[in-house]
């Protein structure tokens, strides 16, 4: 087999997933970017729809809500995430192994719908934790744990646990164990390893981790709007306003084109700040 | 390599292009052909309509598919089943849970994948002017004895655009207020009880229009007359949302779903709620001492759902074979035992079980009715008005 033809069987098996990302996902933010630059009667170029946004108090002031909100709850992710990723890789034995990582999977067997409804279930007043607690002693009388801002944190670090643990323990894994025996046979103590031999190592998955969380967090209408009740309002719920409620599909995707620069930006900065490559990282 | 790639991601684009193309010109030259031809086969737009297994075989040969876009427990199984044994027709059902979302999903196709949809009357004249969703009613096609002469004349009337009627009576309902006997017996005199804070924290409401007119209401405006004036509306509703946020401690949070309200109901975890009559009803009838639907001083809003033709529905006959077939008072009987709503049939109330009979007559009364204040039409600015006051309420700071 010579070079092009086997270049020619790369791009062979290559076209299916470049057809799916074509059609179903360049395609329409093409539409989605024209359509944000276009006024809503008449169809004439304008940047109104992006002045609209910014001129609004409102919605500025939820972009940042939901821009920081996703940050602290990533580093909430990673911080949950980390340890069991370290664990899993580097801990526990071939069972308990087994057992941590499906308990990270199987959650995903239903959908993110089905887990915030479960949630609701536990978390009400007249729920399964308020009750527990109860019956414990330590609360007196029922607590409503829903429609709270620790409420949305608690349900976004759940549904993007996986997201952020494969990576870590994917670059972990990689990590030679004698690394760390030599550390502290050097008279490291745990911190001064975990910040000079394990962290760099695993930087690489821990970008990807926080990059998937973090866009996915930006991203979420499901979880915040169920779990966050009447204090919810996050930035997609505008965009869907925009489209459903307004009828306004120039603005609703001129606020989309927002968050998506947004969210790759924000993402290319903290690459740049961090000195990561993604490529790499990848 | 890399003019290769860029070569390849050109020629994908041109596909896909290509593609989208020939999908809509398959589509616009597809003239109502006789129910001949299986609507099934002819797939729906696939970027848009979630057409449910539209990919299944051709029925049977007598009428092919009608496919609904409609609310839950308008289409029960049981009468599908029956429509489908006595016609032939197979059945396919989207449910919507909000006039926008149904307008939104009818203009991205024009109507295509749809055949017969359940718009509330104050959207259909509406949308029709600015999208274009629908085609008028052909009243040859509908037995008109099957429904009450008042509701015909009325909905016919108010669902004119350009001179033809676009929609007809179906299902109508109210929204007012559900309260806990055992722990609010003396709520629901007034809206104003839902920011009352001697049940703070024990309070639900929807953030949505008819939360606003429940308020413009109690706060003695005439939001129906307001709206004709874009100025005068937004004032209106602007002092609906002072209101809606200095109450905001008071509410517990907004349901979205009857299965959301029925839960918060049931657990006692809220006392005051607004709600739809039907809902009410129903929880009534399991628990008679415990909820009890009040309709308020201001009275309760009502609204009216119709059957619309879609336009660019593919089997309009079966559409009107349905209509006249759910609209007889043994069909209708079923929708209002199973759910609680009201039908414009002739003569279902009769033949509906005397249970449910009783508890509407004594919840909604003659001299309740004559106070409920009807959804209005809205103008496009009404609705950003209204998107802009619950925007700003749901995103307003609250304990």
């Amino acid at each position: 087999m010579n070079a092009s033809s086997k270049r020619r069987g790369l791009w062979l098996v290559l076209i299916p997933m470049l057809l799916w990302i074509g059609l179903l996902f360049v395609l329409p933010h093409v539409k989605l970017f024209y359509l944000s630059f276009v006024s809503r009667r008449g169809g004439e170029f304008t940047l109104a729809n992006y002045l609209y946004f910014f001129k609004n108090p409102l919605y500025r002031r939820i972009f940042v809500r939901t821009a920081v909100f996703s940050t602290l709850v990533t580093l909430l992710t990673l911080v949950v995430s980390f340890p069991l990723a370290f664990i899993i890789t580097k801990v526990a034995g071939k069972r308990l192994k087994a057992m941590l990582l499906l308990a990270v999977i199987l959650p995903y067997w239903v959908s993110e719908l089905i887990q915030a409804f479960t949630w609701m279930v536990l978390l009400r007043e007249s729920g399964v934790f308020s009750y527990l607690l109860q019956r414990l002693g330590i609360i007196h009388h029922p607590v409503e744990f829903l429609y709270h801002d620790y409420t949305i944190a608690l349900g976004l670090v759940y549904t993007s646990l996986l997201f952020m643990t494969i990576p870590i323990m994917n670059s972990l894994d990689t990590l030679d164990d004698s690394l760390i025996e030599a550390a502290y046979d050097l008279g490291a103590n745990f911190w001064s390893t975990l910040r000079e031999i394990i962290i760099p190592h695993a930087a690489p998955g821990i970008m990807v981790g926080s990059i998937m969380t973090f866009m996915l967090n930006l991203g979420n209408y499901v979880t915040v709007t169920l779990l966050g009740g009447k204090n919810s309002l996050w930035f997609t719920e505008i965009i869907y306003n925009q489209f459903i409620i307004r009828f306004n599909q120039n603005k609703g995707s001129a606020f989309s084109v927002i968050l998506l620069t947004f969210s790759v930006v924000f993402v290319w900065i903290v690459l740049k700040v961090t000195k990561q490559d993604l490529s790499e990282a990848m | 390599m890399k003019r290769q790639f860029w070569m390849l991601f050109a020629f994908v684009l041109v596909l896909a292009l290509a593609l989208a193309a020939c999908g809509g010109a398959a589509k616009t030259p597809q003239p109502q052909a006789p129910s001949s031809k299986p609507a099934a086969t002819e797939a729906p737009a696939a970027t848009e309509a979630p057409a449910q297994s539209a990919t299944e075989a051709p029925a049977a040969a007598s009428g092919g598919v009608l496919r609904m876009l409609t609310w839950e427990g308008y289409a029960p199984e049981e009468l599908v089943d029956k429509f489908t044994k006595e016609t032939g027709i197979k059945v396919e059902i989207t449910y919507i849970g909000d006039n926008n979302e149904l307008i939104a999903k009818m203009a991205a196709t024009k109507g295509v994948g749809f055949d017969l949809v359940s718009p509330t009357l104050n959207y259909v004249a509406t949308a029709q002017e600015q999208f274009g969703i629908y085609q008028p009613i052909d009243l040859s096609k509908v037995n008109k004895d099957l429904f009450i002469p008042a509701y015909w004349d009325s909905i016919l009337k108010n669902s004119e655009y350009e001179g033809k009627p676009y929609a007809l009576p179906f299902v109508w309902g109210t929204t007012a207020m559900v309260v806990n006997l055992e722990k609010a017996p003396d709520a629901g005199q007034s809206y104003l009880d839902l920011c009352d804070p001697k049940y703070k924290g024990r309070v639900t409401y929807r953030a949505k229009y008819d939360t606003l007119y429940m308020f413009a209401y109690a706060l003695g405006y005439d939001p129906a007359e307001a709206v004709k004036n874009e100025d005068e509306y937004r004032k209106v509703m602007n002092a609906v949302r002072d209101k809606m946020i200095e109450c905001k401690p008071i509410v517990r949070t907004y349901w979205d779903s009857r299965q959301q309200l029925e839960d918060l109901l049931k657990n006692d975890e809220v006392w005051v709620a607004t709600s739809w009559d039907a809902i009410a009803w129903t929880l009534m009838k399991e628990y008679p001492n415990k909820f009890k639907y009040v309709v308020p001083k201001e009275g309760a809003v009502g609204w009216f759902d119709t059957f619309a033709i879609s336009a660019g529905a593919e089997n309009v006959d079966a559409a009107y074979k349905w209509i006249n077939f759910v609209m007889k008072p043994e069909n209708a009987a079923v929708i209002i035992n199973k759910t609680g709503y009201q039908t414009a049939s002739q003569g279902a109330v009769e033949l509906a079980s005397p249970e449910m009979a009783k508890i509407v007559a004594e919840t909604l009364p003659p001299e309740k009715m004559k106070t409920i204040k009807w959804y209005f039409p809205l103008p496009p600015y009404a609705q950003d008005i209204q998107a802009d006051v619950l925007e700003q309420v749901k995103a307003a700071e609250s304990k």
